[in-house]
């Protein structure tokens, strides 16, 4: 479904889990969405071909990066999108500065993130990642996107 | 044209990386200064099937094991690396359908630290994709035998 129908079907629904299949490249990393409370957790579903190191396996570090880009874009339009407003479907990364706090195990990866400040075209993002405890993050994220539409 | 034997080898290194193998990238060129990977386009990496424009992520995966294995090109050997932090800066949008070549060089290597800056283009530098910096931890450093 469309990353807007995605969004309200989230807002519905209080334990929502779906594939974030509308962006081919998050369906080609089977990554999904996940309501958590009030929360909109992006969830990289673990397979053998995210390895990035083999001995031990280890994600790779950018599939880490990428989850933590999705969960930045996942809030923003958790927190701005509606019908009536399109403009922040258009938010666009700008930069993206991963933190690499723990090795990634073969195992499912969360990300949850936090707007810091949401201005007229630019927002400013943290990201963080985890994988069975919140409390040992694997990864933390700072991120800007642009969120006017660059006409 | 035959490949170069370093290129080769790097090319059977990235074989046994099952993400490397899944996106598709490979060696294009091995340099003393610097290695460059390719990440041939791929409709199943875009970010918006509208635009055909590769998501951000592919990128910076690409530029992150490019960086990476310009630091075990600049240590000449296969030892632990962990990444401290990557930045990627996104200065324009892939082209539909043409392949990205991810440009690495590890411009200081000390005792624990690599420092890394990588340019993501379409063969053409002077007009990039994107720019990275990341910092690598290396481990089993053995510094006797660098005398």
């Amino acid at each position: 479904m469309p990353l807007t129908s995605l969004i309200a079907a989230v807002k519905a629904d209080p334990a929502f889990e779906g594939p974030l299949d509308c962006v081919p490249y998050a369906k080609f990393l089977n990554l999904w969405v996940r309501r958590s409370g009030d929360e909109l957790l992006a969830w990289l579903r673990y397979d053998e071909m995210l390895i990035g190191s083999p001995a031990p396996p280890r994600l790779h570090g950018g599939v880490i990066g990428a989850t933590l880009e999705f969960a930045g874009l996942l809030q923003l339009l958790w927190e701005g999108c509606n019908a009536e407003d399109p403009v922040l479907t258009l938010a666009k990364p700008v930069d993206l500065t991963v933190e690499y706090l723990r090795g990634g195990r073969p195992q499912d990866v969360f990300a949850h993130a936090y707007v810091v400040r949401q201005g007229r075209r630019i927002a400013n993002v943290r990201a963080m990642a985890w994988q069975s405890d919140q409390n040992a993050p694997i990864a933390a994220a700072s991120l800007h996107f642009l969120v006017a539409p660059s006409k | 044209m035959a490949k170069d034997p370093v290129v080769f080898s790097a090319d059977r290194f990235l074989d046994h990386i099952p993400h490397v193998r899944a996106l598709g990238i490979r060696v294009a060129e091995v340099r003393a200064d610097a290695i460059v990977f390719e990440l041939p386009y791929q409709e199943g990496l875009v970010a918006y099937e509208e635009t055909g424009v590769l998501a951000g992520g592919a990128i910076f995966t690409l530029m992150d094991s490019a960086c990476g294995a310009a630091v075990y090109a600049a240590r000449r050997e296969f030892g632990p690396t962990a990444t401290l932090d990557l930045r990627l800066d996104y200065l324009k949008p892939a082209t539909p359908g043409e392949t990205v070549y991810a440009e690495a060089e590890c411009y200081k290597l000390t005792r624990h630290i690599a420092f890394v800056r990588g340019t993501a283009s379409h063969g053409n530098l002077a007009d990039p994709i994107a720019l990275s910096t990341g910092t690598f931890m290396v481990s089993h450093f053995d510094p006797a035998r660098r005398g």
